[in-house]
């Protein structure tokens, strides 16, 4: 979807407010938000583009304003809710419930461990040096080759997609076949795999943003075969 | 991410604030998932503490000192995505948010810089989580459009003359870049090098430290 996430080329959100050091997690609740996702991924209720569909489906005057894990929690929250893994309602209830407490009354009495749960600690190093591969083990034709100028379709699909805006209709040249993996457009819609090659794909900056743009400057931009079209006619 | 996010950051600990709302949220996602035996506590803090002390840039460095040091490490890393992934594997990095990491040289020729303007795709294993700026609306937006002007604010003036090459992560590749070795480092050891090795270095928006700071000199000599 052409939404506030795909921010690529845009203007007019000011200077970088960089910070040599921060800290890995600036409240509590962020580390705990970061594990809350990486257990509802891991555990399958959810996938990784159903999560970045939810954050992109958000109000986009809400997406400038919240904070970074807000995103998360956002997502994560809506999507338990449409699957009907946990509705809204509870955690509407849990939140007025924990609200009415004292600080410092949350983790009372709470057990640690538990024998039956999905997720346990001793399968969490595991997990994360494992992570969640998109490769599919298939064996599929690549549509285009290293080597080969292809334009990216200037199409709109109001679904979850990473065919960004900026290179729509945009001619550039694979670099590189990383392989076959899932499409996210699919992914994000029914858990679909549509299993297919990605290519990082090399645009000029001219071609991107016009004549007057750096010509030593390059963007590579990773791109499904879906996302391509071929370029008719070879250039000397 | 926000200026507001950026301002409030001394207030982080403070018992007297009231809870955010988001933090009760999340506080009642947590308890609704663990009754409903979803997950336990225990492995919830164990993410945590993975995130928070061992998965981090100083991964990143070991793999980019490596590199300088052994040449056919070196090959290996810029072979091909199932190389660099295996490569970094083996120096114990791998997993969620680098399932397949592709390593990029900076070259005389050629300079790296990452981003990901959908989002906020980083390779974690070598690097951690993203930093606060990586995920800012002003970073993703104009690192594609303005790259030179991009690394320029943040103190870094790339020569004219040289190619910018900028990798957005919209693929479920992740990037790092492998900076180039510093001079004046003939004869130092991997893990002296690694000390020169910074985050930014690796993301492509800032340099390696220089081997010529005191600090360096005492312990190289």
């Amino acid at each position: 979807m052409n939404g506030i996430h795909d921010m690529g080329g845009m203007q007019g959100f000011g200077s970088i407010q960089y910070l040599p050091e921060e800290p890995v997690f600036r409240e509590e609740w962020e580390g705990r938000m970061a594990a809350l996702l990486a257990t509802v991924t891991g555990l399958g209720l959810m996938n990784i583009d159903e999560w970045r569909h939810g954050q992109e489906r958000m109000r986009p005057a809400d997406y400038l304003s919240v904070s970074y894990y807000e995103h998360w929690l956002h997502a994560v929250v809506d999507l338990l809710n449409q699957k009907g893994i946990v509705p809204t309602a509870d955690i509407e209830a849990r939140t007025a419930l924990i609200k009415g407490r004292s600080r410092g009354d949350d983790n009372a009495n709470k057990e640690q461990r538990s024998t039956t749960a999905l997720l346990r600690e001793e399968m969490v190093p595991g997990a994360l040096a494992t992570g969640h591969t998109s490769r599919v083990d298939v064996n599929i034709e690549p549509r285009f080759k290293v080597g080969q100028r292809v334009r990216a379709k200037n199409q709109q699909f109001a679904g979850h997609t990473r065919l960004v805006r900026y290179v729509k209709g945009k001619i550039g040249e694979v670099a590189t076949d990383f392989g076959i993996f899932t499409l996210p457009d699919t992914m994000a819609h029914g858990d679909i795999p549509t299993p297919q090659h990605v290519y990082s794909v090399s645009f000029t900056a001219e071609e991107l943003w016009g004549p007057q743009a750096d010509p030593k400057n390059v963007v590579h931009v990773g791109l499904w075969d879906d996302y391509l079209d071929p370029v008719d006619g070879k250039v000397p | 991410m926000t200026s507001h996010e950026l301002d409030h950051h001394d207030h982080d600990h403070d018992q007297t604030k009231p809870p955010s709302d988001a933090e009760l949220r999340v506080k009642a996602l947590e308890s609704l998932l663990v009754e409903r035996q979803f997950v336990e506590p225990a492995a919830l803090d164990a993410i945590v503490e993975a995130y928070e002390t061992r998965i981090g840039p100083r991964n990143g460095a070991a793999v980019v000192a490596r590199a300088w040091i052994d040449p056919a490490y070196k090959v290996r890393l810029l072979s091909s995505v199932h190389e660099s992934t295996a490569a970094i594997r083996k120096l114990g990095f791998s997993g969620t948010q680098g399932e397949d990491i592709a390593v990029v040289e900076n070259t005389p020729a050629i300079h790296n810089m990452l981003v990901c303007t959908l989002c906020s795709c980083y390779p974690w294993p070598t690097l951690g989580l993203p930093p606060l700026w990586y995920k800012s609306p002003p970073y993703r937006s104009r690192a594609v459009l303005d790259p030179r002007g991009v690394l320029k604010e943040l103190g870094l003036d790339v020569a004219a003359e040289k190619e910018v090459r900028v990798w957005d992560s919209t693929a479920e590749v992740r990037y790092m870049v492998l900076p180039e070795r510093p001079v004046g480092t003939d004869g130092w050891s991997e893990s002296q090098l690694m000390e020169l090795v910074t985050r930014d270095s690796m993301i492509g928006t800032g340099l390696t430290k220089s081997p010529h700071t005191p600090a360096q000199l005492r312990s190289a000599s």
